[in-house]
């Protein structure tokens, strides 16, 4: 509770000093906060303008989180393993990683063009990206993380019994875990960042298309929801994979409270 | 190194076989070429239950004779056998108790003490008891729950060495346990130490820089000398019987007789 009381302060200066801008017409491009409001509710519940855009947060929401957690878990799904499979086997290493190395300095906003000319416009595309877009960070750093586990750890399981089969499962992925785990998250909050990029072209849906289409229109109070609700669910996504790797993984100290 | 030559009887009783028996260990690295001699034809024996020291300058090969039985390296000519048994691999009969710990930070003291047992599919209850009573004995039960990273050095160390004893290992084989540790505390942990030695009789090899601590713990200390630097290969220079009654007092006559012995021996090798 005192927490969340110390929450408060920086947003409604935020607030504070928007609503004197727009009221001194400092800014005249932009809605005061109240505007923004009534364009929130409006676009959660309906009700205030009956608009295209009224009541349609479920929606966009589902449609933007459908893609970015299915590029992400894709991308986790395939990055992990070979992540470990780099840090494990030099000859395998050997063999991909200079590709890899040539690949991943290519920003995801230049794979934006070939995507859509090879997924087409649409949902799969967006997807494709964000998976493009996760997927590096989540394979570096699980391949630093199973690289950087102490030695002195496996010698210490070694002695105390461990067979090399059961050594990956037992030592190296729990000693690698924070690594792996800072990867996700950071591919995670990427993740929001692609989907927005996606969206901006030929999707009718998701929270990205709802902000495109909003300029067009020079619906600005409708482009700050869609920033804010982003960020929400940037946030919530963020939290839920904290909890459920917590809750798959028991109570390690390794990770974030 | 047969156990004729030990003039041991073929149906010789396990404690009457020796612990650690070493006979013309070597170790020869090479790099790019360049091939360095860190031991040569070390022979060491120790009867089951014997408490050891290895002490000798930096480079003089101690620590690398302790991982070649940890099974962690190889000796590239000589044997070593525990039990009678060939070293080829590190295993739970041989506990390694590290300066560094090694403890599994993702485990709670009491999971950690119960990983050798887990590992080597105990009875969830028989592990159960094991746990408790090596926690009990390092003085940590208060503390079972908690997270290595939650604890002092001290601490660590003694779940570290609780950790070994969980798998009831015939040997312990400690690489400066209490070197990292400030003296008072490296004092209690020599003096537990002893007592779960007493308790339990494994075979312990420890190496350690401290003549203090040789003399305190040890029923022989070996010296070694050499190395690498020294331009012949590190070996064994004088084995010194360490005859005191435990629990020694590390300020009496006869301790300071033995201490001012050995530090002749480690600076004036014969």
């Amino acid at each position: 509770m005192k927490k969340f009381l110390w929450a408060l302060p920086v947003p409604a200066a935020i607030l504070g000093l928007w609503s004197l801008a727009v009221a001194q017409k400092w800014l005249t491009l932009i809605p005061g906060p109240y505007d923004v409001l009534l364009a929130v509710i409006d676009f959660t519940f309906g009700g205030l303008y009956d608009d295209a855009y009224s009541a349609t947060l479920l929606t966009h929401l589902f449609a933007s989180a459908g893609r970015v957690l299915g590029g992400f878990f894709l991308a986790a799904f395939c990055a992990v393993p070979l992540g470990i499979l780099l840090a494990r086997y030099a000859r395998f290493s050997a063999l991909v990683e200079p590709t890899l190395g040539v690949l991943r300095p290519i920003p995801v906003t230049a794979w934006v063009p070939l995507v859509l000319i090879v997924f087409g416009l649409g949902s799969h595309s967006a997807v494709i990206l964000i998976f493009i877009g996760s997927f590096f960070p989540i394979l570096i750093n699980t391949l630093l993380g199973v690289k950087r586990v102490p030695p002195r750890l496996i010698e210490a399981a070694q002695m105390l019994g461990t067979k090399e089969s059961e050594m990956l499962y037992k030592v190296i992925l729990p000693a690698a875990l924070p690594s792996v785990f800072a990867g996700m998250r950071i591919a995670l909050g990427l993740a929001w960042v692609v989907v927005v990029v996606g969206e901006t072209v030929g999707v009718p849906n998701g929270l990205g298309s709802v902000i495109t289409e909003a300029r067009e229109v020079s619906r600005t109070e409708i482009i700050i929801t869609g920033m804010i609700f982003i960020g929400l669910a940037g946030l919530a996504t963020d939290k839920l994979l904290v909890h459920g790797v917590r809750r798959a993984l028991g109570n390690s100290p390794l990770l974030p409270s | 190194m047969t156990a004729a030559a030990l003039s041991l009887e073929p149906t010789a009783t396990p404690h009457r076989e020796p612990g650690v028996e070493l006979s013309g260990v070597g170790k020869k690295y090479e790099t790019r070429g360049h091939v360095t001699e860190a031991l040569r034809g070390v022979d060491l024996v120790l009867p089951q239950g014997e408490f050891v020291s290895l002490i000798g300058a930096s480079g003089c090969g101690k620590s690398t004779l302790l991982r070649i039985v940890a099974g962690f390296e190889q000796a590239t000519s000589g044997v070593v056998t525990v039990r009678g048994k060939p070293v080829v691999r590190p295993g739970p009969e041989r506990g390694v108790v590290f300066q560094d710990y090694g403890l599994f930070p993702w485990l709670t003291v009491a999971d950690n003490v119960a990983y050798g047992p887990r590992q080597r599919r105990v009875p969830a209850g028989e592990t159960q008891v094991i746990v408790d009573r090596f926690v009990k004995m390092v003085g940590l039960d208060r503390f079972r729950d908690r997270y290595p990273h939650q604890l002092s050095g001290g601490m660590q160390q003694r779940v570290a060495i609780a950790r070994v004893l969980a798998n009831d290992p015939a040997v312990l084989l400690m690489d400066e346990p209490f070197g990292a540790l400030d003296s008072l505390t490296r004092q209690t942990l020599q003096e537990e130490l002893i007592k779960v030695w007493q308790e339990l009789s494994p075979t312990v090899m420890l190496v350690t820089h401290s003549v203090e601590e040789a003399v305190f713990l040890s029923d022989r200390v070996v010296v070694m000398g050499g190395g690498p630097t020294h331009g012949v290969p590190g070996h064994v220079t004088k084995i010194l019987p360490v005859d005191l009654a435990h629990p020694r007092d590390i300020t009496s006559p006869a301790f300071n007789d033995l201490k001012r012995e050995l530090l002749d021996a480690i600076h004036h090798p014969a």
